[in-house]
């Protein structure tokens, strides 16, 4: 016999013991079949017996967390009044429901093991997005659940035959640094599906040094970045937080089965999707309203991009958008490199903001910066 | 394709066959496994010769991909997805992610981008040429040609796609948010077997493989933490930074630039230095 059991053959023991049974087991049967818990248990030593028991306890949650439906239920023996507790699995709640394509001929179903199980009819192009979404979702860089998806493409590919839907068309570029990003991602969608503060140092973008934050983590959203939206108890406000400007998150460990916080009702994360630089920050009716001229063909551009909002189309192809802005210098630098396509037609104050910007570039290149270029 | 690497596979294995040698739980149908050079035969009739149903976290991924595409599709198809994202979900998960959903999103984009990227990746997929309004920097208006698009590429924030251009008879890199029109056209192509997607990508940018010139760009103290965030950078005595960057379009280094305002400055080679000049001078015109 071997001398250790590891934690995974634990488990393949105890799923493997409660699928292979019609009828629910009790704890004591559990502990007498499953052969990690049985060394314990059949030693007549109660320590041992009950460290036993604990640490099916344990596995329990914990495959339970991971989507093992073991269920407790209460059932008679023997005709005995009193109920008793005991668990079990059933196969139609634990396997994959089989997957046929409407192209494919309907196999007998002989062929198919598990008769409860129940059958879903996909057309091609609905495998062919299934596939897809799970390719996508396992290159997105950083994304802490890639490896999830990688699982569920491996477990979709038992029926359907994924080479059929040929490789995708899509790379991502991965930049330096993704390493340490998943790690604080890990870090920080675990607090999130827990409802757990995180603490970390955040160095923003407006002040030179790091400050220690204790943020109640609200949502988590990629936009060329990966950002975390939370509560930040520090500052009494919601705020969004750059994950690569976050130095050590870390989760409160104390309860970790109980939340510290709920996301109020009225949150969404939709909210804070496809803002600017210049529109983070501040309350919805605080900022600045400017007018931007952009010329053509820039003003195509900026409509396909959706840049502001349309005001006014003129004759000669450009075109007038509004903006509202929250922070003025990364609105100013926005505009700079555009390179001379847009003019900042109001307020007044930024088109003198943006004249001091331009001398102090200018600065750097020395004479000979003049009007006309 | 299954996105592991072969060591996993075979301590995952292990753990598996050494459960033989301890009479474990169970039906007693253990796994026969056999292990070639490149492959892995499993034969089994016990509890494990299905998968189990999807955990919460595939769900998600699953539940977030779908999603990512619906948001790419055009009106109609977008409704069809989501409707398809809720019923695998509930089919294929002992339990719904829609909560988990709620709390991680991936920013969809611009409407009139994603139509071009869908009816690009539609053209990729397939082998078939497509039209595009392309709007070139520095260029007076659109101009329209046919492409052979071999591959997408997601980098820093910005969609590209790498294809074979019919006007100037090369392997060219075209910025989607500079793709005005696009549309399929009926002639198919193929990939030449040499082609290789990441000869034009490295350090998380894309570039093109026949950038001639080499920029060199400093970034002051102020900003120099972010730069390091980008990629790989020279450090300077006083806390700034330095990096190089390969150049095809002298337009593009002197955006990049300016976006800094006075806390980057380009310093050579000295051509584009004066256009900086040039590009500062018209920023006074407009102003």
């Amino acid at each position: 016999m071997t001398e250790r059991i590891s934690k995974t053959q634990r488990w393949l023991d105890l799923i493997s013991l409660l699928l292979g049974r019609r009828l629910p087991l009790s704890v004591e049967e559990i502990m007498e079949n499953v052969p990690a818990y049985a060394r314990g248990w059949r030693s007549g030593d109660r320590t041992a017996q009950a460290s036993a028991r604990r640490v099916f306890e344990r596995d329990k949650d914990e495959l339970r967390e991971m989507g093992i439906p073991i269920e407790t239920v209460g059932y008679s023996l023997d005709a005995r009044p009193e109920p008793v507790e005991g668990y079990r699995i059933t196969r139609r709640d634990f396997y994959l429901p089989y997957l046929r394509l409407l192209t494919d001929a309907d196999g007998s179903r002989s062929s198919r093991p598990i008769p409860q199980l129940p059958e879903i009819t996909l057309q091609e192009g609905e495998a062919g997005y299934a596939v897809e979404a799970l390719r996508r979702a396992a290159e997105i860089p950083a994304f802490p659940f890639a490896a999830d998806a990688g699982s569920a493409l491996r477990k979709l590919s038992f029926d359907l035959d994924l080479d059929r839907f040929g490789p995708s068309p899509l790379l991502w570029a991965e930049r330096p640094g993704t390493a340490e990003v998943l790690e604080r991602l890990r870090v920080l969608s675990a607090a999130l599906l827990a409802r757990k503060r995180v603490r970390f140092g955040y160095a923003g973008i407006a002040r030179g040094e790091a400050t220690g934050r204790e943020v109640s983590p609200y949502g988590l959203f990629l936009q060329r970045d990966w950002y975390l939206v939370g509560h930040d108890e520090t500052r009494g406000a919601i705020r969004v937080f750059r994950v690569t400007r976050m130095q050590k998150p870390e989760p409160n460990r104390k309860a970790p089965k109980t939340p510290d916080y709920a996301v109020p009702d009225d949150f969404a994360l939709a909210d804070y999707l496809r803002r600017e630089p210049w529109e983070l920050g501040g309350e919805a009716d605080e900022g600045i309203t400017a007018e931007v001229r952009f010329t053509f063909p820039a003003s195509l551009w900026a409509a396909q991009n959706e840049q502001g909002e349309p005001v006014e189309d003129a004759a000669d192809g450009s075109s007038i958008r509004r903006f509202h802005v929250q922070q003025v210098d990364p609105f100013l630098r926005w505009v700079l490199s555009l390179a001379g396509e847009a003019e900042i037609l109001a307020p007044p104050e930024l088109r003198s903001a943006l004249e001091s910007m331009v001398d102090g570039v200018a600065a750097l290149y020395g004479e000979g910066v003049h009007a006309g270029g | 394709m299954m996105r592991t690497d072969a060591l996993q596979i075979l301590r995952d294995l292990e753990e598996v066959y050494t459960r033989e040698y301890y009479h474990p739980a169970g039906s007693g149908h253990d796994p026969q496994i056999l292990i070639e050079a490149d492959r892995v035969h499993v034969w089994t009739k016990g509890e494990f010769r299905r998968p189990p149903n999807l955990t919460p976290a595939e769900a998600l991924a699953l539940g977030l991909g779908l999603r990512v595409l619906a948001a790419e599709a055009g009106e109609e198809r977008r409704g069809e997805l989501l409707a398809f994202a809720g019923r695998l979900e509930a089919e294929l998960s002992a339990s719904s992610p829609e909560a988990l959903l709620e709390g991680i999103a991936i920013e969809p984009g611009h409407r009139c981008v994603n139509e071009v990227r869908a009816v690009l990746m539609e053209a990729a997929r397939e082998r078939r040429r497509c039209r595009i309004g392309y709007l070139k920097s520095g260029a007076a208006g659109p101009g329209e040609r046919v492409i052979a698009p071999y591959v997408l590429v997601a980098a820093q924030g910005h969609w590209y796609v790498i294809a074979f251009c019919g006007s100037s008879g090369e392997i060219r890199v075209f910025r989607l948010d500079r793709v005005v029109s696009a549309a399929l056209e009926p002639d198919r192509f193929e990939v030449p077997a040499s082609f290789d997607p990441s000869a034009y990508v490295s350090d998380g940018r894309v570039f093109r493989a026949d950038e001639e010139v080499t920029a060199t760009v400093r970034y002051s103290p102020a900003i120099a933490r972010w730069i390091r965030e980008k990629g790989p950078v020279e450090e300077e005595a006083d806390g700034g930074v330095r990096v190089s960057y390969r150049v095809a379009d002298p337009l593009w280094i002197v955006r990049h630039v300016l976006q800094y305002g006075a806390d980057a400055e380009l310093l050579d080679p000295p051509e584009l230095r004066e256009l900086v000049r040039q590009v500062l001078g018209r920023v006074r015109t407009t102003e």
